[in-house]
């Protein structure tokens, strides 16, 4: 059943109907929140509660864009309001956990385990913008918009990102060290 | 001594040609540069290419729970159980209503009835008061026959789910079962069962197809 008679019977109330809805989306809206919010338990909470609101303002979306597109921006919503909710983090890498043990030497493979927990050890400024920027795609206008930040603080935040998830990666190829432009 | 670029710096080579100067100049004359340069590169590429998380398994439950719906039988889109019991069965019950209907139609039609019942409304394609009317019922006939044949095909591919090998002959069914369908619905466009079953067939392929992609990504991208 297409997307368009899925919604209409959701919104007349049909549970089949918004239970299908769910199983099409949410691989994409479990996804993108467990990256933004870096955290399994976090991200259980974020995207149970971002379903919860899709059904509830179900009858406020007008169908301008594809279902799937809404939700996931409303997803995204959903985890950068909790993630404000909570506020500054202290700098993952200095918990108690451990490193997510790069591999060695440059000509590897990337494992998406290492990748993932690279991911999660960023401080949630970085993480957000790195997740939604170089893994969902987004550009820096939108990503300006969804924070409500400048383009070039995006950039910034951005650059920073990557810097840190290969200081995480490889951090025997330290460059940030004296003798380097900073 | 060589002052080379920061990772920060090089980080912002990534986006593109506007971001152009001295940095760059650097970047092409110096080796270490360009190695780091390129391992963020494989980074970026890496980071692009992270597969779908499944969500947890009882998130729907406490979902529904939380939006007080009752509990419906589950939509099972990538279980077992739904893809060689349920849907089945169901496909059957609605192939038997099909073949029924069109028998009952053409005994209709042979003998000059103008109001066909409800499930013979097919029979009124163009080939309807013509001679044409009976080829066109056998050929719908055909077809149903075809999917049935293919669907009881179905039961004999184990482990669809979990191997490739299986999952692929799974999606060759599939594809001659939406086949087969899209034939008969060239008799009965209107059908609005035939079209249903048209269109759960079209989302069991997106979901095998969508379910093997992931899995065979999943494991690794060269870094």
């Amino acid at each position: 059943m297409t997307d368009a008679r899925l919604l209409a019977a959701a919104r007349a109330g049909d549970a089949r109907a918004m239970e299908s809805l769910y199983r099409e989306h949410s691989g994409r809206v479990y996804s993108v929140v467990r990256r933004l919010v870096g955290d399994d338990h976090l991200a259980e909470d974020v995207s149970q509660d971002a379903w919860v609101r899709a059904f509830e303002k179900l009858g406020s979306f007008r169908g301008e864009a594809a279902f799937g597109t809404w939700m996931h921006r409303l997803a995204v919503n959903t985890a950068l309001n909790r993630l404000r909710r909570r506020g500054r983090r202290p700098e993952v890498e200095s918990a108690a956990e451990p490193p997510p043990a790069p591999p060695e030497p440059d000509d590897r493979i990337l494992n998406q385990r290492v990748l993932g927990q690279a991911l999660d050890r960023l401080p949630d400024g970085y993480r957000r913008v790195l997740v939604m920027h170089d893994v969902e795609g987004l550009t820096h206008e939108e990503i300006a918009e969804q924070l409500g930040v400048a383009v070039g603080t995006s950039k910034s935040q951005l650059h920073k990102a990557r810097a840190r998830m290969r200081d995480l990666l490889a951090p025997n190829e330290g460059r940030n060290e004296a003798g380097y432009h900073g | 001594m060589v002052e080379h670029l920061s990772r920060e710096r090089i980080a912002g080579l990534l986006d593109g040609p506007d971001e152009v100067g001295p940095d760059r100049e650097h970047l092409e004359a110096c080796e270490a540069c360009t190695h780091e340069y390129e391992q963020m590169v494989r980074v970026r590429m890496a980071l692009s290419a992270m597969p779908e998380l499944e969500p947890p398994a009882e998130e729907w439950n406490r979902i529904r729970e939380r939006l007080g719906l009752d509990a419906a039988p589950t939509v099972q889109r990538y279980s077992l159980p739904a893809l060689f019991t349920v849907r089945p069965l169901w496909a059957a019950a609605v192939i038997a209503l099909f073949a029924a209907g069109l028998v009952v139609g053409r005994q209709l039609v042979s003998t000059g009835t103008a109001e066909p019942p409800l499930n013979t409304a097919v029979l009124d394609s163009p080939a309807t008061d013509t001679g044409g009317s009976t080829d066109a019922t056998e050929a719908y006939l055909r077809t149903v026959a075809e999917i049935e044949r293919l669907r009881s095909e179905d039961a004999s591919i184990p482990g669809a789910w979990s191997d490739p090998s299986a999952a692929t002959e799974r999606l060759m069914k599939l594809d001659a079962l939406i086949e087969a369908s899209r034939e008969a619905l060239r008799t009965a466009p209107t059908d609005p069962a035939l079209n249903d079953f048209l269109f759960d067939v079209v989302d069991e392929r997106a979901s095998l197809a969508g379910k093997l992609n992931r899995s065979l990504h999943y494991t690794s991208v060269e870094y």
